[in-house]
């Protein structure tokens, strides 16, 4: 190992931190260059903001929540319609393939009840669905299972949740290539292109197994919300949990969202 | 001449090791020297000794040497104290600044703490504080890089690694701190590692789910020290074998029992059980290659999995079947088992020593 001269190390650790900086500040500049791929105008149903839950942190974000539609053929029970789990109807079998997992057949044994196995995880495009025909899709379905209940107070109350607070971001796709998601989703104040992670599971028996798809996390699940847009969040009161905000949000060149504007 | 602190601090000791001894052989009659000589001796060691200690700041009467060891733990505590206060410093005011300002911090603060790192490095003859410097310099630059994350919602990548591996091996290099250097060495187990979990397939920061993902690192780490001479640094190289090890072994007891966390397309018990045995050959290898090599570190990490292996099987075996006391009894019998072996090892390597230096 050559030894370092005290003014050479100086010169390589200055040069480090410039360089590294100027690289991530030249990644940002490009990706919010030109015009933004999409641009939605999201709300406080879309972007939940956590008041100031920790001293130590001054910074102001909101998270992403997002929802994904499930195989309606699947269950007609309301709590698995919600589908906590984000199982996403659309990932069949042949969609994992192309993104790319091993679908022909489990690795393991699935004997034991209730046994899962897991492929591993991936990281692919994804197309955010603002305030479109999957959320009039998981309406419609939600106001027939509703229908079906026998607790009808509930029914309703679930029913309003979903039209007037619940979030209308549907993940609704998802591929290797960004740019044919883009020519298939071309309306910019729909659709939004973003990375995501997204899992597969084998489930049910040896003899009868079946492959499922899930949406795990966007890649950038939060949004920083910088000045001046954080004071529309810093001047929501610490016990005020319906405050009404409207945000709008910028998709880059590498698919990085930002927020543009805050109002109320 | 000794090139580092720690060449500097072993001749001294030497040097004490060698007064005391020609001591005794005086007393004994075995040896005597004339007062000329005597004084010559005496002399020429006090000259060494306080030059060390002019440069080095090193311990030159045996009893400073407590002080030191005070002066080390002090120093990491220090450090890691520091390094936690800037951390949370900027998080509790980052949010009153806007994105240009909070922008010029960080870089400031990187290159700020860097550069008066290699300032104090040129001042500070003991190392304390340049140790406390070096560490608060990495970590403003690991937020520094963060921080650019969030502020401009960047997807998380493992390139940050690198970089921040980077600063971490200059600052070590040059200011010969072990502490930099294992901070170094985690980031660039963690990018080959989540390198690899990329190549497989996996999500990059899923790595830690297939333990198979550190091999490639732990090979790369464990050897480093064999293809690039490390000899002005003392005790670099050690510290590249142990975490070489840890990086290799730990996955393997992890993979010993949970064979489900593997790449390999096998039954989950056939999978524990070759981990089982590899986690035994690798430790007995470690244990017989640290003592060719007399690499102390070694040695004593590959004892320790080989411990760890052997009683998770007698565990496996014989914890439900067997009374308490006896499964007890069992593992000390083990343990004077394996002092023997080590002995034996060790008379056997001696000899075989002795033999290589008489031919």
């Amino acid at each position: 190992m050559s030894s370092f001269t005290k003014q050479g190390s100086l010169f390589i650790g200055v040069g480090l931190i410039i360089l590294t900086n100027t690289i991530a500040l030249i990644g940002v500049a490009y990706n919010r260059s030109g015009a933004p791929h999409s641009q939605l105008l999201l709300s406080d149903r879309e972007l939940n903001y956590y008041h100031a839950q920790n001293d130590d942190n001054s910074g102001v974000s909101v998270e992403f929540d997002w929802q994904v539609i499930t195989d309606p053929s699947a269950n007609i029970e309301f709590h698995s319609w919600k589908n906590y789990s984000h199982r996403a109807g659309w990932l069949t079998k042949a969609k994992l393939n192309q993104l790319g997992f091993d679908i022909t057949k489990p690795d393991g044994s699935l004997a034991e009840p209730d046994s899962i196995q897991r492929l591993k995880d991936r990281e692919v495009f994804l197309v955010l669905e603002f305030n479109g025909p999957s959320y009039q899709q998981y309406l419609q379905e939600i106001r027939r299972i509703s229908a079906t209940r026998k607790d009808k107070e509930a029914a309703i109350v679930d029913l309003l949740q979903a039209e007037n607070n619940e979030s209308r971001l549907f993940v609704v796709d998802a591929s290797l290539n960004a740019d044919s998601l883009s020519q298939r989703y071309s309306d910019k104040k729909m659709y939004a292109i973003v990375r995501g992670i997204i899992s597969a599971h084998w489930e049910g028996t040896d003899t009868k197994p079946e492959l499922f798809g899930y949406i795990n996390s966007l890649s950038v699940s939060t949004l920083h919300v910088s000045k001046p847009n954080d004071a529309v969040f810093n001047s929501i009161p610490p016990n005020e949990n319906s405050a009404k905000y409207h945000v709008t949000v910028a998709f880059g060149q590498r698919y990085e969202p930002w927020i543009v504007l805050a109002t109320k | 001449m000794p090139l580092t602190k720690q060449q500097a601090q072993q001749h001294a000791d030497v040097i004490h090791h060698f007064e005391q001894e020609l001591d005794r052989l005086q007393r004994e009659k075995v040896l005597t020297l004339s007062a000329e000589q005597q004084q010559g001796v005496q002399s020429h060691h006090a000259e060494l000794l306080k030059s060390y200690s002019n440069d080095f700041d090193i311990d030159s009467v045996q009893e400073s040497k407590q002080f030191s060891l005070g002066l080390r733990i002090a120093s990491f505590l220090g450090a890691a104290a520091l390094a936690c206060s800037v951390f949370f410093m900027f998080y509790q005011f980052w949010g009153l600044m806007g994105t240009s300002l909070q922008v010029v911090l960080l870089i400031t603060a990187s290159l700020g703490s860097f550069m008066f790192t290699m300032f104090l490095h040129n001042k500070d003859a003991s190392g304390y504080f340049t140790k406390l410097a070096a560490l608060v310099s990495f970590v403003c630059f690991v937020i520094n890089i963060g921080m650019f994350g969030q502020i401009f919602n960047i997807t998380p990548s493992d390139k940050a690694l690198i970089v921040w591996a980077g600063l971490a091996f200059l600052l070590a290099y040059s200011c010969d701190l072990r502490l930099l250097l294992a901070a170094g060495i985690l980031c660039v187990i963690g990018f080959i590692s989540a390198r690899t979990g990329t190549w497989g397939g996996m999500y990059w920061l899923d790595f830690g789910e297939r333990p198979e993902n550190f091999f490639p690192a732990a090979l790369i780490i464990f050897f480093l020290p064999q293809w690039i001479s490390h000899s002005r640094f003392t005790g670099f190289d050690s510290i590249y074998r142990i975490f070489g090890l840890l990086c290799g072994l730990l996955p393997i007891l992890v993979l010993a029992n949970w064979g489900a966390a593997s790449y390999l397309n096998w039954n989950s018990d056939i999978i524990e059980g070759s981990y089982q045995l590899l986690g035994f050959v690798i430790s007995a290898a470690a244990i017989w290659l640290g003592a060719r090599k007399q690499w102390g570190e070694t040695v004593n990490t590959g004892t320790t999995f080989f411990v760890i292996f052997l009683y998770t099987k007698l565990y496996d075996w014989w914890w439900q079947i067997m009374p308490k006391y006896l499964f007890f009894l069992i593992l000390g019998l083990v343990a004077i088992l394996a002092i023997s072996i080590l002995r034996r090892l060790r008379g056997v390597i001696e000899k075989s020593q002795r033999k290589e230096e008489m031919a």
